[in-house]
């Protein structure tokens, strides 16, 4: 509350009473280009920018301000700053010491890396001259919401993802330092012979863990996984794990670090020979790694014994509170498959596999398309219905299964030959899924796994609902915010951990107002 | 009241009739006349009779021994602001912020404040202001500025950004003159009064720390929040880390500080006046004003709580809990209220809607510390401070209606704890 005592004459001027004030109204103004959250890897929101374009200057040059609010949305700061008038804000980091932009340009062909100390003053810009295509490569990967542009190294520096079109596609990791440290980057071999990409997925004083991707064509849905160990003050290659079609393969949803020197590998594992994308997966697994390579403990989950044995013995509860069925037989058979989006592990050792049933049925709709288009269009689609959280203890061994009702999406199938998998694996990078992400807070020892639900309600208008299933000593929870009243229309996004954002659309006074609302543990 | 506003509106603007940019000053005044019926409506204003009564006492007076202020049309309106402040707005209307109250030490303070809006009437600066605005909006050579600049091809947007500014420090400077004649012709007026003299310069000098003369009681939260059975956890208290080290917005777009701050106008003003009166006898507060002040204070805090601004309801019930102004009925009953609106905030997720988020650049150390506080509770913690702040006080409370339903609503959000 910023007050400063007048004592004063009133003189209140109404807007626009001049030409003059209408036409320095209308000049003088920041056209907003793009906005985004400034999001650290567990999906904690550390601020929000705003890009605009301030002005007009010579030779094709722009003068841009890219205002800057923290997390709780206080405005901290307001940088102007020139460049080509083609330049765009691609992502933002901050690595608790710094803060970096990321401002491609496909004419200058090149990405211009800012960076902002702890006072807001603008140091070193580090230029990356690369392709057009590149960039769009970038953005189009970016898009999926799985890749990291950049990513920070707490209190260190950021590494940035460049893709690299040489005679396939390549990758180049490279780090730039903040903390006056030295620069490197890993790159993937020159004369790679399939196509390569990389994701950096976590990272400590001592290493960096990332997973790189390759198959042989763009089109081809042969993957090998290779999860990538890298120190990272010197970027060289600590060790690497291969996950292939041929030699044990799996799909690895998360990844984190142990103090001990070792990382824990988390996903699904499959039959060797299946594709991870193809065929359906036996279970669920984790593996500790250490720094050397050596798998010290490995734990699988399947299916067909492990999980089934909790369904049969009636372990499965209903997060809404509502019965499951009395016969106990494996809902996973009922309701098609699990599409898993991500695994937590908590403080006490146990681990939380956040995931949405998914079913490949007919759409009404798309067999008449498809008569009227004859056979063009794909008759099938993807339903998807309840979420689900499975618990594991310590050794990964199934300790229970928590379903939460939510209402059936359908999303159209991609191909009606694909098998399932393929088909949730693409509609999960297109945002088909309900589910949105998922917070983690290790001081407080939660998570936050929230989904969009559209709830049919008897008697009233159907609603989309924002839910969100929160995990807090040891108990699940769930906390719902409609996104719909008689007057207004909310839009929720990503916020500090433990909040939202809410922008709330006043319908009667065509207002929006911004406002940070807890969730609430019930 | 309606009707008053409309026609002290018309009166002025009829006042300006034959002028020479008459139009634009009636769309001005017209709708400035809109803007505060609509706050009128809006009820931003309160209308509690000791209040006005005891005013008038002050503004009576003043008028009994200046003969030249001639208070036709007059009315003074009381403001909900907690921030201490007065206007003229120029037609008769005056306001004054409830905030006010609270900060003045003594009648002669908020005499001189008056007598200093008087005099921004007597010299008719709201007027003048007015014409001069009109003038300078109207004037060839800003015309053929504003075209140059709006014609520019490159810098269009800082070379009209630059007229703004020129804009403004012109609009400040005049500010100034005019506070400046308004305390000397007010002094003059305070001067033929019976009160005290050197209130003038005290008062003056208070709003210099303004900033941060707000909000100075510590609240004790923990004290007020400590329980046996639900001790206060020091995590409630926790700030957000920050994406910058700054101790002010780091701002590229922002007109030259150091020009404004160059020329602080309190501290002129102060030795200005104490060109006309340099003593400095110390004032005392009346029967009457500590009546007022508690009044208003108390009016503050429902105010606040119909605006569900619970931070700053909370830190003023708290704050006069600590100096011991308030009674413990009303204590009580005002924060086992917020803490229940606060819940039902929180539940619907609403609350961020009202309270402000934390800025890192705000002064206001307590206020923060209890925004903080609210902020950070969860629903679970609120259910249990409820209930323990019921059970901490249930004796006290025994035949309160209103307090024993509050403590009912935490009592059946707890159905683990049973009350005493």
């Amino acid at each position: 509350m910023k007050h400063k005592l007048l004592l004063t004459v009133m003189t209140f001027f109404a807007l626009n009473a001049f030409a003059q004030e209408s036409k320095i109204n209308d000049v003088n103004t920041f056209l907003l280009r793009n906005a985004g959250s400034i999001m650290n890897k567990e999906n904690d929101v550390d601020g929000y920018y705003f890009y605009y374009v301030a002005d007009k200057l010579k030779k094709g040059e722009r003068e841009f301000a890219i205002q800057i609010l923290d997390k709780n949305l206080v405005e901290v700061a307001k940088k102007s700053y020139v460049d080509n008038k083609n330049t765009f804000l691609m992502t933002s980091k901050f690595n608790n010491s710094a803060m970096m932009f990321a401002m491609a340009n496909y004419k200058t062909k090149e990405i211009n890396l800012l960076t902002f100390d702890k006072q807001a003053n603008q140091k070193e810009t580090f230029t990356i001259p690369l392709e057009s295509k590149e960039i769009r490569y970038i953005q189009l990967l970016q898009a999926t919401g799985d890749f990291n542009v950049l990513f920070p190294v707490e209190n260190r520096g950021f590494l940035f993802n460049k893709v690299e079109d040489n005679k396939k596609i390549g990758y180049s990791l490279k780090y730039y330092p903040t903390d006056g440290g030295k620069s490197w980057e890993y790159n993937s071999p020159d004369n790679a012979k399939a196509i390569l990409s990389i994701n950096p997925i976590e990272v400590n004083e001592k290493v960096i863990v990332a997973l790189e991707f390759s198959r042989p064509s763009a089109m081809s849905r042969k993957i090998t996984i290779n999860t990538k160990v890298i120190d990272v003050n010197t970027g060289k290659l600590l060790f690497e794990r291969e996950y292939s079609k041929k030699k044990n393969p799996r799909m690895i949803n998360n990844a984190f670090l142990n103090d001990d020197n070792s990382v824990v590998f988390m996903g699904e594992f499959f039959k060797e020979g299946d594709n991870i994308y193809d065929d359906a997966s036996l279970g669920l697994f984790t593996e500790v790694i250490d720094f050397t390579g050596k798998t010290i403990k490995e734990n699988l989950s399947s299916w067909e014994t492990d999980v089934a044995k909790v369904y049969n013995t009636k372990a499965v509860e209903s997060g809404n509170g509502k019965k499951q069925s009395a016969k106990g037989t494996s809902k996973i058979k009922d309701k098609g498959y699990i599409y898993f989006h991500d695994i937590v592990k908590t403080n006490t050792g146990e681990y939380y596999a956040i995931g949405e049933y998914y079913k490949k049925t007919v759409s009404g709709a798309g067999l008449a398309m498809a008569v009227l288009s004859q056979g063009g269009n794909s008759v099938t689609q993807i339903t998807i219905d309840d979420a689900v959280i499975f618990k594991f203890d310590a050794d990964f061994k199934l300790t229970g299964v928590t379903e939460y009702d939510k209402g059936k999406s359908r999303a159209p199938s991609l191909s009606d030959f694909g098998s399932p998998q393929l088909n949730a694996h693409s509609l999960e990078a297109f945002g088909a899924f309900d589910y949105e992400y998922t917070q983690v807070d290790r001081k407080n020892d939660r998570f936050y796994a929230c989904f969009i639900d559209y709830e049919r309600l008897k008697g009233e208008k159907n609603k989309n609902a924002f839910k969100t299933i929160i995990y807090d000593d040891g108990e699940l929870s769930e906390d719902k915010i409609y996104l719909t009243t008689t007057d207004k229309n909310f839009r929720v996004m990503p916020a500090k951990l433990g909040n939202v954002l809410l922008v709330e659309y006043n319908k009667k006074e065509k207002s929006i107002s911004l406002h940070l609302e807890k969730l609430n543990i019930n | 009241l309606k009707s008053y506003i409309s026609a002290v509106s018309l009166k002025k603007i009829k006042s300006f009739s034959g002028s020479k940019n008459y139009k634009e000053i009636q769309k001005i005044l017209d709708k400035n006349k809109v803007a505060f019926l609509e706050e009128f409506a809006d009820s931003s204003y309160i209308f509690d009779k000791r209040i006005n009564n005891y005013l008038k006492t002050i503004v009576t007076e003043i008028y009994k021994s200046n003969a030249t202020i001639v208070p036709t049309d007059f009315y003074f309106f009381i403001d909900k602001s907690p921030i201490p402040n007065a206007a003229c707005h120029g037609n008769g209307i005056f306001t004054v912020n409830l905030g006010l109250f609270e900060m003045v030490h003594s009648d002669d303070e908020l005499a001189f404040i008056i007598s200093h809006e008087l005099a921004h009437y007597v010299l008719n600066h709201g007027d003048k202001t007015l014409l001069s605005h009109v003038e300078k909006m109207n004037s060839k050579n800003l015309k053929r500025k504003v075209n140059i600049a709006s014609r520019q091809v490159y810098g269009r947007r800082r070379a009209i950004s630059e007229l703004v500014k020129e804009l403004n420090y012109d609009a400040l400077g005049r500010n100034r003159n005019a506070e400046v004649q308004a305390d000397s012709l007010g002094f003059l007026f305070f001067r033929n009064t019976k009160f005290n003299k050197s209130a003038a310069v005290s008062c003056l000098k208070k709003l210099d720390l303004s900033d941060g003369m707000l909000f100075l009681t510590n609240p004790q939260l923990k004290n007020h929040f400590n329980f046996d059975g639900y001790p206060f956890k020091d995590a409630w208290l926790m700030q957000d880390g920050t994406l910058f080290d700054l101790k002010e917005k780091s701002d590229d777009y922002a007109f030259d500080k150091d020009s404004l701050k160059s020329h602080p106008d309190i501290p002129l003003r102060v030795a200005k006046l104490q060109t006309y009166y340099n003593d400095s006898t110390a004032t005392q507060p009346s029967v009457a004003l500590l009546s007022i002040k508690k009044i208003a204070s108390e009016s503050s805090i429902v105010i606040s709580v119909d605006a569900l601004r619970m931070d700053l309801a909370l830190y003023q019930i708290l704050a006069l809990s600590e100096r011991n102004e308030i009674d413990i009925r009303s204590y009580c009953n005002t924060v086992a209220g917020i803490l229940k609106r606060t819940y039902e905030l929180k539940l619907a997720h609403q609350f961020g809607k009202y309270v402000s988020p934390i800025s890192p650049f705000s002064e206001e150390k307590y206020l923060n510390e209890t925004r903080t506080f609210l902020h950070n509770i969860e629903l679970k913690n609120i259910r249990k401070i409820g209930l323990e702040f019921c059970l901490k006080h249930q004796s006290e409370m025994n035949n309160d209606a209103h307090f024993i339903a509050t403590t009912a609503f935490f009592s059946q959000l707890n159905p683990t704890t049973k009350t005493k």
